[in-house]
């Protein structure tokens, strides 16, 4: 698979890095560079006297560079990517030098050995398994600790009134914030930062509105919480997921009980946040035969680089795993087989605004806790509404942008779609809506 | 509402002051409210819990009034993919070389009348309005043709972009409806074109401007024709001719005049000015003088204080000169000021002819001769310096710009070798060796198209020379003008180079700076010219 370039920028750790990259995107500037159907290497000439050597895996996308960069993928990576991208100059070799052999050695080695698993003796598993049941009692205790906690503040804010929330200083809900990320409820910590976050500024009606809504979810969830014995197996998962209970990949991946499904997918596309240092990846999924979306989680540190798993835009044949819930969406790509250029088949598509509606009151029902809900939707264009912008569909009904959708993406929605109906994939959230891309001509193109 | 605006009232003030009236609430939420026992705050907070999924699944998506939303339909051929692949090409090159590939690339999608791919519009909009440009108005005029060949899509795009409204606002009838600088722009071109007819416009509409946009377009005009001769001769004698009481921008329009109508021999105007200058011309020697070539006797006698000539009336009335010499230190007397003026509004060839002798010996006079040096800040300079070059800018005369370039201190006057043609350019710049001298190369008109092939052979050669001594933006400068201007048949010269066996860290800040971005551009010359 060739990367467009808005893949290559998504793939990019910042903007400063994308744009050193494209500075390294000319064929004079690499001492050389081959691919073949597997890897992409170059050599390109750094400040020592030996040159750096870069390689991507472009089946199962994964960088490696010889330069000392901390970005990953550094802007050798990213410069390579973009040089094969646009110019014909980068040469088809079948033999790889034994550096880019060597890497892809460990590579395969490496992804062969995840799926085996350690066999333990009986005693030794018993100890393993009375360890584990201690850590997870003692989550449990912990996070009690901060629900507990929560549900007193939330009483006492809904009995002192809404009204003081503008006065409360930013600290109290970072600290409290904070209490929950120590009870290791990071779930109820996101809530509570996102209830500092709005914006008391805004119209009395819009923030009151608004802050209702969070308090209300918030205490859903405690609640949910606190009965969560009563609940089955799979609501007591997505429970804990909410609360902030990691899953995971490994274990899901190393199950060979867990139900693969097989598709050709598109990686709709991904949005990528940076808190507390810890920078997490949300890649959006969608099977074209299947029908079923997924999400599948990235986390990076400053120390450890985000593992990049699927390129934004791109189309891949692959089995994807999920992990147990009511709605299902957090997934594993588990195989990729082969990335393809052009969609032989196109996804069923949402036909108009108001059966999107209905799809997205299904998932409620189902699980009133969903977001980011990835649809695909037909027969919709841009409308105005007043000086706005808003995804309509033939009768008019519209759903407003997302605010990240923002002006620049709207107008590259205008100049791809000509203004005319078309078909987009794209994420609900709180009734608003995030394009990520058009399907034209059998390709997906990222918006 | 559903019992929303219920629970938000008793929330706002606090459910201790206002407890929820459960009463208000749909029966649904009341029967799920009463299978617990719970107190005010929580009955409040499981009521905005339910009710909020309630908002959230049970509301219909709005509706718009209007359905009207124009699809943009476009008329013109969209360019190819290697085109477009060219302009990612582009957008890859440093700063300092994007400008002229990117000017490169918009005139071949005039020129083939294409339009711009619809999902690179952004792009092509963003690339033009981050682009450093090398000149002050060198962003409108990559706006322009920017705008040409961005197709309806474009147009609607740049309509929406409220920061652009204005820069790229179309007016069918630019003489009637554009701005004032939109008209002058007119009119300069039309004046290229179609004299005639920009004339007829000029005479139709004269009364009905203002007077500071008529000196505008007065500052147009230069090397008049008989008719425009003939109207400017009217203004000076009736519109802008001396009133007691009149603006300054009326005295600035009869400066403007004056100048035009001296630089011309047939005007009365020149006629009564040259007459009244042989007065100041020593008679005995005259005859001599005339003899003498190379023009070191020439002499002007100036008076010692006013007279009918030197006068703060007869400059007022007469050029539209401000009476107060405000500049003491360069002209100490009234009548060193007044010459000065008209250094400024008289043409060279009035000098040579009244001395009979070369440009060159007129400006080598005023340059040089002791009567016109002041002291200023310790260095001895002549007070003429300023309006000599002035003057010689407004004419653009090629023999007036190389006599003025041959004087000692040429340096001062090198912004005027962009008017000379681009054969005079080069041999200027290889007799004075000057292949590194940034601040002649950069006058270079852009429009002059390409170098010769010799000289830009020398160019490569003098640069790859002189590397080690030249700074890096002083480079950086040299490489824009060289992707500008180098013949594509220079290749074969920086392959040379380029392979010449030196492995110095210099060799390599040349790959970089300047090997690497000639070779971009000429191989994207070369493509589009093969497109």
């Amino acid at each position: 698979l060739k990367f467009t370039e808005p893949q290559i920028q998504t793939l990019a750790p910042d903007d400063a890095s994308f744009k050193a990259g494209k500075g390294l995107a000319s064929k004079s500037k690499w001492l050389l560079s081959h691919y073949n159907g597997r890897v992409l290497w170059g050599e390109i000439k750094g400040s020592g006297s030996k040159p750096y050597y870069t390689q991507i895996d472009v089946q199962d996308v994964a960088f490696k560079c010889s330069c000392p960069s901390r970005k990953f993928p550094c802007k050798h990576g990213i410069g390579l990517m973009l040089l094969w991208a646009s110019d014909p100059a980068v040469t088809e070799m079948e033999t790889e030098p034994s550096w880019v052999q060597e890497w892809m050695y460990k590579r395969v080695s490496k992804s062969e050995k995840v799926t085996e698993t350690k066999i333990h003796s009986e005693e030794e598993q018993e100890k393993l398994d009375k360890s584990k049941q201690k850590r997870a009692d003692d989550r449990i205790a912990g996070v009690e600790n901060g629900v507990t906690e929560l549900s007193l503040v939330l009483k006492d804010i809904i009995r002192t009134g809404i009204l003081t929330l503008p006065q409360k200083d930013r600290s109290f809900f970072e600290n409290l914030a904070a209490r929950m990320v120590d009870a290791k409820a990071n779930g109820l910590a996101a809530w509570v930062r996102r209830l500092g976050n709005i914006n008391y500024a805004q119209e009395n009606s819009v923030w009151q509105n608004e802050a209702l809504e969070i308090l209300g979810r918030l205490f859903l969830l405690t609640e949910s919480f606190s009965n969560l014995a009563t609940f089955n197996g799979e609501w007591q998962q997505s429970i804990k997921n909410l609360l902030g209970w990691s899953q995971s990949g490994k274990e899901l991946l190393a199950d060979d009980t867990t139900e693969i499904i097989k598709d050709t997918w598109i990686i709709l596309g991904q949005e990528t946040t940076d808190l507390d240092d810890i920078v997490t990846q949300r890649t959006w999924l969608l099977g074209v035969s299947t029908n079923r979306t997924a999400l599948v989680l990235n986390f990076g540190t400053r120390f450890s680089p985000l593992d990049i798993t699927a390129v934004s835009g791109s189309i891949i044949e692959a089995g994807v795993v999920f992990f147990p819930g009511v709605w299902k969406q957090r997934a594993v790509i588990k195989q990729t087989k082969s990335t393809l250029d052009y969609l032989s088949k196109l996804p069923q598509f949402i036909p108009s605004i108001i059966a999107l509606n209905l799809h997205i009151n299904k998932i409620l029902r189902v699980f009133p806790f969903a977001t980011d809900i990835p649809i695909c939707i037909e027969n919709i264009r841009l409308g105005e509404d007043g000086e706005c912008f808003v995804l309509a569909d033939k009768e008019g009904f519209y759903f407003e942008f997302s605010p990240s959708f923002v002006l620049e993406k709207q107008l590259n929605f205008l100049a791809i779609s000509a203004g005319d109906f078309c078909s987009i994939a794209g994420i609900v959230c709180d009734n608003k809506i995030l394009p990520l891309g058009i399907f034209q001509n059998q390709k997906y193109l990222l918006l | 509402m559903n019992g929303w605006d219920e629970i938000l009232s008793c929330a706002l003030i606090g459910t201790d002051k206002k407890p929820v009236n459960i009463t208000l609430l749909p029966d649904s939420v009341v029967a799920l409210l009463a299978q617990k026992s719970d107190d005010n705050s929580t009955i409040a907070l499981r009521s905005a819990a339910v009710l909020s999924f309630y908002n959230n699944v049970g509301v219909m998506p709005k509706q718009l009034k209007n359905l009207d939303f124009t699809i943009i339909k476009e008329t013109q051929i969209v360019a190819n993919d290697l085109l477009m692949l060219l302009f990612k090409e582009i957008e890859l090159a440093n700063y300092y070389e994007k400008e002229n590939l990117l000017h490169l690339w918009l005139n071949c999608l005039i020129q083939r009348e294409e339009i711009v791919q619809a999902n690179a519009v952004l792009n092509v909009i963003n690339t033009t309005e981050k682009l450093l440009v090398s000149q002050a108005n060198g962003k409108k005029v990559l706006r322009a043709k920017m705008a040409k060949v961005l197709g309806e899509t474009g147009k609607r795009i740049l309509s929406l972009r409220r920061s652009n409204v204005n820069e790229v606002e179309e007016v069918e009838n630019v003489w009637l409806e554009g701005k004032p600088e939109q008209r002058r722009c007119f009119f300069a071109g039309l004046r290229n074109d179609d004299p005639q007819k920009a004339m007829e416009l000029l005479e139709k509409d004269w009364s009905m401007e203002s007077v500071v946009f008529k000196k505008s377009l007065l500052e147009i005009i230069s090397a008049p024709s008989d008719d425009e001769l003939a109207f400017i001769e009217m203004l000076y004698q009736n519109e802008f001719a001396f009133k007691e009481k009149e603006k300054k921008t009326e005295i600035e329009c009869r400066w403007v005049i004056a100048r035009i109508l001296l630089h011309s021999a047939k005007s009365k105007l020149y006629k009564t000015i040259a007459t009244s200058l042989l007065d100041y011309i020593p008679k005995e020697k005259k005859g001599l003088l005339s003899k003498i070539v190379g023009g070191k006797k020439l002499k002007l006698i100036l008076p010692e204080q006013i007279d009918s000539f030197f006068n703060p009336t007869f400059f007022q009335t007469t050029f539209g000169v401000t009476a107060n010499n405000q500049n003491s230190a360069i002209f100490p007397t009234d009548v060193t000021y007044f010459f000065s003026e008209l250094i400024a509004l008289v043409p060279t060839f009035l000098w040579t002819k009244m001395f009979n002798c070369s440009a060159k010996d007129v400006f080598t006079y005023f340059l040089e001769d002791k009567q016109f040096k002041v002291l200023l800040q310790g260095v001895s300079k002549s007070s003429l310096i300023n309006v000599v070059h002035e003057n010689v800018k407004f004419s653009k005369s090629n023999d007036s710009i190389l006599a003025l370039l041959a004087t000692e201190n040429p340096q001062f006057f090198f912004d005027l070798t962009g008017f000379l043609s681009p054969q005079q350019f080069e041999q200027f710049v290889s007799e004075n060796n000057l292949f590194t001298e940034v601040q002649v190369l950069t006058q270079f008109p852009k429009e002059a198209g390409v170098w010769s092939l010799a000289f830009s052979k020398q160019m490569m050669h003098q640069n790859y020379k002189h590397n080690v001594e030249l700074q890096q933006s002083i480079y950086e400068v040299m490489t824009q003008i060289m992707t500008m201007h180098l013949a594509t048949e220079t290749k074969q010269t920086i392959d040379e180079l380029f392979l010449k066996d030196d492995d110095s860290d210099y060799k390599q800040r040349w790959i970089e700076n300047v090997y690497i971005p000639i070779n971009r551009a000429i191989t994207v010359k070369e493509r589009l010219n093969s497109l």
